[in-house]
């Protein structure tokens, strides 16, 4: 991007990026498992979020803004999903889609799953449910537009190669930070 | 496209009795098998392991048996005996089945059996698998490696009991320390309603406030029952004895209402 | 290299709508070199996380390789470490669109090892689940086999029903897609008011709607086109593989446990099992969509028959499955589920083995594969019906 990354757009001019970007967010399915069927759920008539601008026919990573990870993550596929993010051209979102995908889910003790797709990868919004429902989707991707709208996509450049992680969305509120193994015994 | 329908297929005549399996088996093989039991209707047939290919072509060739179709191979964790591989074969044509089990030798350092690929292509991956999940060789199988589930690199042979899930020894499963209140199973004549004309709102209601009633007073009931218990048990410092045991001390994690004594 | 073209029959070239046209390839000037391809694991071609790692030689696959276990997740050992409860609800989860029959066979194996009746009730209700779970996975192959063979519509038709179908099925059961219904000794809960005549209606609905699929796909010349004569399989080959389910039944044989070993009350009901006679890859969809009417019929002879009283045993708080092995096999949607369950007597099993259906398929693709166009195989793959979860548990 050069030029947008490194200097402050002025305010109109700003929104008029934003607002372009944020409604059309070529999506790119990473459907891994059970959540991948209620993503595509999610896709169909009764839910329809190409309504919002997200499109589902990205053809691949290189054409895709966001990505959602749907479903367990395991340490065999871990690879995989790191080679396809960092094909992603910038600026780039993350959704996490369910709770196999945000820490484990029911297969929290298991050993060949990752604990987290946030391992490997900066996650911006969490759904949490297993899976969780389409609604749940709809409301993370309107939370992360909202947040698109009113981006530097300066600071956001600073942020992701700087010391500093954007904040990230959980959709329901809830501590992201917190994790269940921090829990007090 | 045409239907087959269960009336028009009853149960072929040529379906032989699981103890007459045992007892051919028994009669043409008698050096291969060593005991057969039937249990819950099915029969296993305790087989030497160096004969099992033997049993199952004869399974599969036999005319009377005609076990066509591989099912599924299970590994089992005998503890000090080593492993033991279970088999189940399946006709197709006179619909009975047998299980077939063997103990690998080596014990629990070098588990190997000979390979079923001979007699059921299907064996190929069952025997991946198992080798994958608890480290058995299957001599003359064409190619257990690379490891067909777990990742490449994977250390360690995952359904061993010897095989500790990590996670659960730094944290032990988070359900148990919330005593939550628990309600009674559904009595019979609760459940007996039929769906469609349910009770009128009051009665559900009523007996609503009932239950709800019920269940708080249950829950003071275990928590107060709860509590004495984990003094007792901090009181006799039981610990979960030896790592081996990792089924009796998920157990413990597993339950919501620990068993007097731990898992010890 | 010439050595690596199929020598005799040629390869099998779609001719026109109803019939295969086989080509000979002649020319041995021609050919080319061997090219290694890696599909997967993230692929659209290979719906879901399987990754095939294939040898062409031009157009024609030499050699297929499936390399599974990108969704393994260790359910065999964490259903060692989990109650008889809780494996329940983990159960549900390896073949994400057919839970309620996961979890109705791990309550059936558990039952039998404690020799449990279960009332009537329970067990009608047991099937009436099943098979509407039945006609839910179904919808959800008919809808991606359209979408993989380039037709959009499909899955947003199978989609409006699925839809339909989870609403009241969620009323009875509270989950959307992951049931979580059965309990061991019977169910969670009698169904909720209204369940019935919505179940009525829908099967109603579903009738019509079925007959829409068929004219959509089937009344298509380029669906006829792309599966017929195509990865047809034979039926001693899929019995050798173990392979079960509708693509065992493409092929002419009716092993459908509810007909051959019935669970439940299906020795009660009338069970129909369409049956193809080709084992191509449009015999497997037409006999998934024939499915669906079987599965109506059942859930119109449970809407007659459903008898009244309880839904449940009076169960302990922990269930303790006594010492003994049983191993108890369940008619899945993809075809036959087998549970092997060995107890020592505690609260966790000692061993719980799941023989998942889509395993044993997709160790029989290579058969379907090699030989085949590399335009087929997404034919042959979406028709050899199979859940990634299922095959790596």
């Amino acid at each position: 991007m050069g030029l947008i990354d490194r200097t402050e757009v002025p305010q109109p001019l700003k929104f008029v990026l934003n607002w372009g970007r944020k409604y059309s967010l070529w999506v790119m399915n990473f459907g891994l498992a059970c959540c991948a069927i209620e993503f595509i759920a999610t896709s169909a008539a009764r839910h329809d979020f190409m309504r919002l601008g997200v499109i589902p026919f990205a053809h691949g990573p290189r054409q895709a803004d966001l990505m959602v990870v749907a479903g367990t993550l395991t340490d065999k596929m871990a690879p995989a999903l790191k080679r396809l993010y960092e094909q992603m051209p910038e600026p780039k979102y993350v959704i996490s889609f369910g709770s196999c995908s945000n820490c484990g889910g029911p297969y929290w003790d298991s050993y060949s799953v990752t604990k987290g797709v946030d391992q490997i990868l900066p996650v911006d919004v969490y759904v949490p449910g297993c899976p969780p429902r389409g609604e749940a989707l709809l409301d993370g991707i309107v939370q992360l537009q909202k947040r698109i709208g009113a981006e530097s996509l300066k600071a956001r450049h600073a942020e992701r190669y700087g010391p500093r992680i954007p904040e990230p969305i959980v959709v329901g509120g809830g501590d992201p930070t917190r994790h269940p193994a921090d829990d007090p015994m | 496209m045409p239907t087959v329908r269960s009336s028009e297929t009853p149960p072929p005549a040529t379906r032989l009795a699981p103890e007459a399996i045992g007892a051919l088996l028994a009669e043409r093989l008698p050096e291969a098998i060593v005991a057969t039991t039937v249990a819950h209707g099915q029969l296993t047939v305790d087989v030497v392991p160096e004969h099992l290919p033997r049993v199952a072509a004869l399974c599969k060739r036999e005319k009377a048996l005609g076990m066509d179709f591989f099912d599924m191979m299970a590994g089992v964790d005998a503890d000090e005996d080593g492993f033991s591989v279970v088999t189940r074969l399946y006709s197709t044509r006179h619909r009975h089945e047998v299980l077939l089990r063997a103990l690998a030798e080596g014990g629990r350092e070098a588990p190997r059996l000979p390979t079923l690929t001979g007699v059921y292509r299907g064996a190929n991956w069952h025997e991946r698998e198992a080798y994958d999940m608890y480290g058995i060789t299957f001599e003359g199988h064409p190619g257990l490696e690379p490891r067909i589930l777990t990742v490449e690199n994977f250390e360690g042979w995952p359904l061993r009991k010897d095989f500790l899930l990590t996670t659960r020894e730094i944290k032990p499963w988070p359900g148990e320390k919330v005593p939550k209140p628990k309600e009674e199973p559904a009595t019979s004549d609760e459940a007996a309603q039929p769906a469609d004309e349910g009770p009128s709102e009051e009665e559900r209601a009523a007996a609503k406030k009932a239950k709800a009633e019920r269940a708080k007073q249950k829950a003071a009931e275990m928590r107060a029952k709860k509590r004495a218990q984990r003094e007792a048990e901090a009181g006799g410092g039981a610990t979960a004895s030896g790592g081996a045991s990792e089924s009796g001390k998920a157990g413990d994690g597993a339950g919501d209402e620990p068993e007097e004594g731990g898992s010890a | 290299m010439s050595e690596t073209l199929p020598q005799e029959g040629g390869v099998m070239l779609p001719g026109g709508p109803g019939e295969a046209m086989s080509v000979e390839i002649r020319d041995r000037s021609l050919v080319t070199q061997e090219m290694n391809l890696n599909i997967g694991p993230q692929h659209p071609a290979t719906h879901g996380v399987l990754r095939v790692v294939i040898d062409l030689d031009g157009e024609v696959i030499v050699r297929a390789r499936p390399v599974i276990g990108y969704m393994h997740r260790g359910f065999e050992k964490l259903a060692e470490v989990r109650d008889y409860r809780q494996i329940i609800a983990l159960v549900n989860r390896h073949d994400w669109i057919s839970a309620f029959c996961n979890e109705l066979g791990v309550a059936l194996a558990v039952e039998r090892l404690m020799e449990l009746e279960v009332p009537t009730r329970a067990q009608w209700i047991r099937v009436l689940m099943g098979e509407w779970n039945r006609i839910l996975n179904h919808l959800m192959f008919i809808g991606s086999f359209g979408l993989e063979l380039g037709a959009i519509t499909p899955v947003f038709f199978s989609f409006r029903e699925r839809e339909d179908i989870q609403a009241f099925l969620e009323s009875a059961t509270g989950g959307r897609l992951h049931f979580t219904y059965c309990r061991v000794g019977g169910l969670k809960e009698d169904l909720p008011r209204g369940f019935l005549d919505a179940s009525r209606q829908m099967a109603q609905t579903m009738r019509s709607r079925n007959d829409e699929y068929r004219q959509l796909l089937l009344g298509n010349e380029i669906f006829h086109a792309r599966t017929k004569g195509v990865g047809a399989l034979a039926p001693d080959v899929a019995i050798d593989y173990g392979v079960t389910g509708p693509t065992l039944h493409a092929t002419g044989v009716a092993e459908d446990t509810r007909l051959t070993e019935p669970y439940c009350v299906y020795d009660q009901l009338d069970v129909s099992v369409p049956v193809g006679t080709n084992g191509d890859s449009y015999d497997r969809f037409v006999v998934l969509l024939d499915r669906i009417d079987a599965s109506l019929d059942l859930i119109e002879q449970v809407h007659e028959g459903l008898p009244g009283g309880p839904v449940n045993l009076k169960m302990p708080k922990t269930v303790k499955a006594p010492k003994g092995a049983v191993y108890v096999r369940t008619e899945n949607p993809l075809g036959q589920g087998g549970y092997y369950l060995v107890s020592d007597g505690g609260k966790t099993p000692w061993r719980m083995r799941m023989r998942t259906p889509s395993f044993s398929n997709i160790q029989m693709v290579p058969e379907l594969l090699e030989g085949s166009l590399l335009s087929d195989m997404i034919a042959i793959l979406g028709s050899v019906y199979f859940v990634v979860g299922d095959v790596d548990r």
